[in-house]
C-alpha cells in the first residue's frame, strides 16, 4: 500500500503557490479556536474566587495581628498576594487572551517580557537591599529622605509637617482637634487609620524606616495616644 | 463574488456582508497569516505595556521598601471594598469581552454587540467608582453620596481632602513624613491604568460600531481580537495593582 504525501505529490505542485495556501480548505482561513462559554464562565468563577481569597488572606492577616498579637513578617503579605495575582494572571492570559490555544511564539514572547521585568526588579533590588550597609565614611550623608522639605511651600520642613502647621494656623487648636475627630470617625470610606507602630513598655517594635544619620536626632514619633483601634 | 480590497479604492457592493468580502492585504500569503502576524505584533506591543507598568511597580517596590510606614498608613486610607468592587467589575468585563469574541467567531452578532456594550458599561462603571468614590473625596474632600444621607448628592467633609501627590499634598493629619510619596505612587499607578481603561473603551466602542456595520464575522475579526487583548491587559494590570495598593496590612 503506498501512502502519498500531499505536500510532495508533484502533480499538485503549483509554482505560484508552493505552500498550497490558495488550495481550497487549506490555510486560507486561520484555524480559529473558539473558546466556548462554559470554559469562559468557569475561568471567571475561578478568578472571582481568587479575588475573594486575596481579600480574605489580607483580612486574615489583620485578624492574626490584632487577635493573636502575632506580627507576621512584611513579605508574607506581598508574597501571598502576588502568588494569587500570578495565578489569576495565568488564567486570564491562558483562557481569556487565548494563549493556551495560540501560536506558542506568543507565550514565549510574554514569558520573555516577564523575565525582562524580573531582571528590572532584580537589579533594583540588588541596590535597594544593600542600602542598609552603611559604611562609616558615608554615614554623615545618610538622612531619611522623601519628606519633600525642598518643596517651596514646605519651607524647609517635611511637607507633612508643613501641611499640619498650615491647617493648625488656619483653624486653631480646638477646631483642629474637632476636625481630626470628625475625619477619623467619618464613616464614608471606613477609614481606620491604624496607630503608628511605636515601642511601648510592654513591647519594643523595630524601627523599619531609614535609621537616623550619626548625630542626627531620632525621627519624631507622635506621643498622643492612637484612636481606639477598630 | 466581489472582494473588498483593503486599499478601499473599489466600490462596496451590498450583496454580501463586509466581513465575508474581506481580502487580506496582497503581501500576505493568506488571511490566516495576516491574522497571526497581526496578533503577534499586538503581543509585542502588549509586552511594552507590561514594561511600562513594570516601571511603576518598580517605583512602588523601591518606595515601599524605603518607607513602609508611609505605605502602611496610606493603604489604610484606601477602602478595599471599592478596590474589590472595581476588580470584580473588570473581571466581568474581561469575561464579556471574551464572550463577544466567541459570539463573532460563531456568527452570533446580536449577542456579540450586547457583550461589547456590557464591557463598555463595566469600563464606565470602573471609571465612575474610581473618580467619584475614590479620587474626588481624597483630592478635594467632596463626597458623592447617591443615598443622599446628608441631604445632598455631594457634601464636603473638611480636613478629609488634600491627599494629593507630591508638592500638591495638603492633608493635615498625616503621620508618616513620606506620605506625599505614597500618594504619588498611588495616583500615578491608578491614573495611568485609568488612561488605559479609557483607551480600551475607545477601541471597544469603535469595534462595536463596526460590528453593527457588519465588518466583523467568523472569517474576519482581527480588530475585535486585538481590542480584546488590550482590554484583558488592562484587567491584568489591575489584578496586580489592587493587592499592592489596597491590601497592605
Amino acid at each position: 500500500m503506498t501512502v502519498t504525501n500531499p505536500k510532495t505529490h508533484r502533480e499538485e505542485f503549483n509554482e505560484l503557490d508552493p505552500h498550497g495556501f490558495e488550495l481550497p480548505g487549506h490555510g486560507q482561513h486561520a484555524h480559529h479556536i473558539a473558546v466556548g462559554p462554559f470554559t469562559l464562565r468557569t475561568v471567571l468563577l475561578f478568578l472571582l474566587m481568587f479575588t475573594a481569597l486575596t481579600v480574605g488572606a489580607a483580612q486574615a492577616e489583620v485578624w492574626i495581628m490584632h487577635t493573636l498579637d502575632i506580627e507576621l513578617p512584611w513579605w508574607v503579605n506581598v508574597v501571598g498576594a502576588m502568588a494569587i495575582a500570578v495565578v489569576k494572571s495565568v488564567l486570564v492570559m491562558g483562557y481569556f487572551m487565548q494563549l493556551k490555544y495560540d501560536n506558542p511564539m506568543n507565550s514565549i514572547l510574554m514569558c520573555f517580557c516577564f523575565f525582562a521585568l524580573g531582571l528590572f526588579l532584580f537589579f533594583t533590588g540588588l541596590d535597594l537591599f544593600s542600602r542598609g550597609a552603611v559604611y562609616d565614611y558615608k554615614a554623615p550623608q545618610v538622612v531619611a529622605g522623601g519628606t519633600g522639605n525642598q518643596v517651596t511651600q514646605a519651607g524647609g520642613k517635611p511637607m507633612v509637617t508643613a501641611a499640619r502647621e498650615r491647617w493648625m494656623t488656619e483653624w486653631g487648636p480646638e477646631k483642629f482637634a474637632l476636625v481630626h475627630a470628625e475625619v477619623m470617625s467619618h464613616g464614608h470610606a471606613a477609614v481606620h487609620e491604624h496607630a503608628p507602630v511605636v515601642s511601648s513598655e510592654n513591647r519594643s517594635r523595630p524601627l523599619t524606616d531609614a535609621p537616623p544619620a550619626h548625630g542626627e536626632p531620632a525621627p519624631h514619633t507622635p506621643s498622643t495616644p492612637a484612636p481606639a483601634a477598630h | 463574488m466581489t472582494t473588498l480590497d483593503t486599499r478601499r479604492d473599489q466600490p462596496l457592493t451590498e450583496d454580501r456582508p463586509l466581513w465575508e468580502r474581506y481580502k487580506a492585504a496582497h503581501h500576505w500569503r493568506s488571511a490566516a497569516e495576516e491574522f497571526d502576524a497581526c496578533k503577534f505584533g499586538f503581543w509585542l506591543f502588549l509586552s511594552t505595556e507590561v514594561l511600562l507598568f513594570g516601571g511603576i511597580f518598580c517605583a512602588y517596590a523601591i518606595f515601599r521598601t524605603l518607607y513602609p510606614a508611609a505605605f502602611h498608613e496610606g493603604s489604610a486610607s484606601l477602602d478595599w471594598r471599592f478596590g474589590g468592587l472595581n476588580t470584580v467589575v473588570l473581571l466581568l468585563s474581561s469575561y464579556t469581552m471574551a464572550t463577544s469574541i466567541y459570539c463573532i467567531q460563531t456568527g452570533k452578532f446580536r449577542r456579540a454587540q450586547v457583550n461589547l456594550v456590557i464591557t463598555l458599561v463595566c469600563g464606565f462603571l470602573f471609571l465612575a467608582i474610581k473618580g467619584l468614590f475614590e479620587y474626588m473625596p481624597k483630592w478635594s474632600g467632596w463626597f458623592f453620596d447617591p443615598t443622599m444621607a446628608h441631604g445632598t448628592l455631594f457634601h464636603f467633609v473638611e480636613g478629609y481632602g488634600g491627599k494629593r501627590p507630591g508638592s500638591l499634598f495638603d492633608y493635615p493629619f498625616a503621620v508618616s513624613e513620606q506620605m506625599p510619596i505614597w500618594w504619588s505612587v498611588y495616583y500615578s499607578g491608578t491614573a495611568i491604568h485609568a488612561l488605559h481603561v479609557i483607551i480600551g473603551m475607545v477601541l471597544i466602542a469603535r469595534v462595536l460600531y463596526r460590528t453593527t456595520k457588519g465588518h466583523y464575522g467568523p472569517s474576519h475579526y482581527t480588530m475585535v481580537e486585538v481590542s480584546g487583548l488590550y482590554w484583558h491587559l488592562v484587567d491584568l494590570i489591575w489584578i496586580f495593582l489592587f493587592p499592592l495598593l489596597y491590601l497592605i496590612h
